[in-house]
């Protein structure tokens, strides 16, 4: 049986009169990508955030890497945080610190991860030249572009080599060159280090490239897993939030298929066509 | 009603649990100093020549309105005394602790709003550090530290106002001004104006970083935040004033 990285059990989330989450389930194995697909506001950043428990659900449980974490106190989350990685939507970099310092911070801080600083140095440097970004160290965030400050964020996220890597909006105000670098080393990260991932975002092009492309180092480059018109099994999950709760969770081929209105926008950039017949629509859950 | 107060009794039950992870995080490891010594430099330093300038300016106007009122008596002589015990009572800690609640809870509220609408704050928390050891407790010693010695330098200076105008207008020497000035000061007096101000620093500390990392909402928020750290420190101050002048009262 696969391992559960993350589980959310019946999570609600309240805040004052408002029901942002509602009864959500969610089960992330070991080696899973999942792709969190839904508008603003419908509760995509809330639950990457409720995983990690930066903040605490109204009702339910989360698991995470074998430990209820619904309840923990403040200092005893610490350790599991250090085996998950995340970027944040606003990229969450410190503006004070350098890029050295920043992508280094999680090292220098978290005691599990506490190495002597050449160890540190190392470390950033190569979590930097993943990125492409080794020639970054000195510099500080407000010096970057956007997009090199998300390969930061990456890189900062990713250079504990954690078993889970949580994404947020990784490609939201980007050019489409930038975008695709971007998702370029989500991928590279999860297929070489082996992360279990959970990335949100509005651009279902995000999902259907982390579903179908692998990292192949000969290339140097994302390279299709199956030919065009072809869904690759890449244990991809696509999940689609509408208002505090799932709207559709199942494989890309059953997104495709789907003829709801809300969930079929985010495929098609538009109303679906008329219900034909036939056809797999991944299940709705009550 | 019930409704009506619910938002604001929330609140000020959020400030105290903060209140409560701050001072109980004061001397648990890991101690942040090199942020502390920023603090202090930022806080104290940065506020010393605009306390000094107010210090001074104090000093000289409670003289020219004290002399006034003295020399009805034929009293002028007694002038250091007046304004010794108003400055080191009243004047020289609140006036500072207001020049700080303006300079610094806004300075800490707007940081520490950027921060939180930045998600730097989510960040630090899911990087391993505890906002409340790395943000909050630098900036509550470091003023804890810094607003007794601005408010004794505020009211040095405020005497040393005094002591030119008494000497140049008033006609008092200077040894007759000076020696009435620190006569009557008290032991009362000095705790009193010594007291002031640490408490005074707490609160100023904690409501700009409450309101800091309670932003939501952009810049716009920040702005927000900002303007409530001032305007409720300020009012706390006076609240507290009143609190602790009447205990001393009480004392005497």
């Amino acid at each position: 049986m696969a391992e559960a990285i993350l589980q959310f059990e019946d999570v609600s989330l309240r805040f004052e009169d408002n029901l942002v989450l509602d009864r959500v389930n969610l089960t992330v194995n070991r080696g899973d990508t999942f792709i969190l697909l839904g508008a603003a506001g419908s509760g995509k950043t809330v639950l990457l955030k409720l995983a990690m428990s930066l903040i605490q659900p109204s009702s339910g449980r989360i698991r995470l890497l074998g430990h209820d974490i619904t309840d923990l106190k403040e200092s005893e989350l610490f350790e599991i945080r250090s085996e998950v990685g995340i970027l944040f939507q606003e990229g969450g970099l410190f503006d004070s610190l350098t890029i050295e310092e920043n992508v280094g911070y999680p090292l220098r801080n978290q005691k599990r991860l506490r190495a002597p600083e050449e160890e540190i140095l190392t470390r950033v440097t190569e979590s930097l030249e993943f990125v492409e970004l080794g020639h970054t160290l000195d510099k500080f965030p407000s010096e970057l572009s956007g997009g090199m400050r998300r390969r930061v964020g990456i890189a900062r996220a990713n250079v504990t080599n954690p078993k889970l890597s949580l994404y947020d909006s990784p490609t939201a105000g980007l050019d489409p060159i930038t975008a695709h670098t971007i998702m370029s080393l989500i991928v590279k990260q999860r297929d070489l280090r082996k992360t279990t991932t959970v990335l949100a975002t509005h651009r279902y092009q995000d999902g259907a490239m982390a579903a179908n492309y692998q990292w192949d180092e000969a290339t140097h480059d994302v390279v299709r897993a199956v030919p065009h018109g072809q869904y690759a099994s890449l244990n991809t999950s696509f999940v689609v939030m509408k208002e505090g709760k799932i709207a559709f969770l199942g494989e890309q081929q059953q997104l495709e298929a789907s003829r709801d209105p809300y969930v079929s926008q985010f495929v098609l950039h538009q109303p679906p066509p008329r219900i034909g017949p036939g056809g797999d629509r991944g299940h709705l859950p009550a | 009603m019930l409704d009506y107060l619910k938002s604001p009794v929330q609140s000020f039950q959020d400030f105290l649990i903060l209140a409560g992870r701050s001072m109980r995080n004061v001397a648990k490891p890991p101690i942040y100093w090199n942020d502390i010594l920023m603090q202090m430099d930022s806080i104290g330093v940065g506020s010393l020549p605009i306390v000094a300038l107010i210090g001074a300016f104090s000093g000289i106007v409670m003289t020219l309105q004290m002399s006034r009122a003295l020399e009805t008596y034929g009293a002028t002589s007694q002038t250091g005394q007046v304004v010794s015990i108003s400055i080191i009572r009243e004047l020289g800690p609140v006036l500072t602790a207001l020049l700080v609640a303006g300079r610094n809870a806004s300075g800490i509220a707007s940081e520490l709003g950027s921060m939180k609408v930045t998600e730097q704050i989510d960040a630090m928390r899911a990087l391993g550090t505890d906002p409340i050891q790395k943000l909050v407790v630098p900036r509550l010693v470091a003023t804890a530290i810094m607003q007794p010695l601005l408010t004794a330098i505020a009211d040095f200076v405020g005497l040393l106002g005094g002591l030119i105008i008494a000497v140049t207008i008033i006609g008092n020497t200077a040894n007759q001004y000076w020696s009435s000035a620190i006569d009557i000061l008290a032991l009362n007096d000095i705790a009193q104006g010594m007291t002031k101000p640490f408490v005074f620093a707490i609160v100023i500390a904690l409501v700009g970083c409450f309101y800091g990392m309670r932003t939501t909402g952009g810049t716009q928020g920040v702005g927000l935040s900002t303007t409530k750290a001032v305007v409720v420190s300020s009012v706390w101050v006076f609240v507290i004033d009143v609190l602790i002048t009447q205990i001393f009262v009480s004392l005497t």
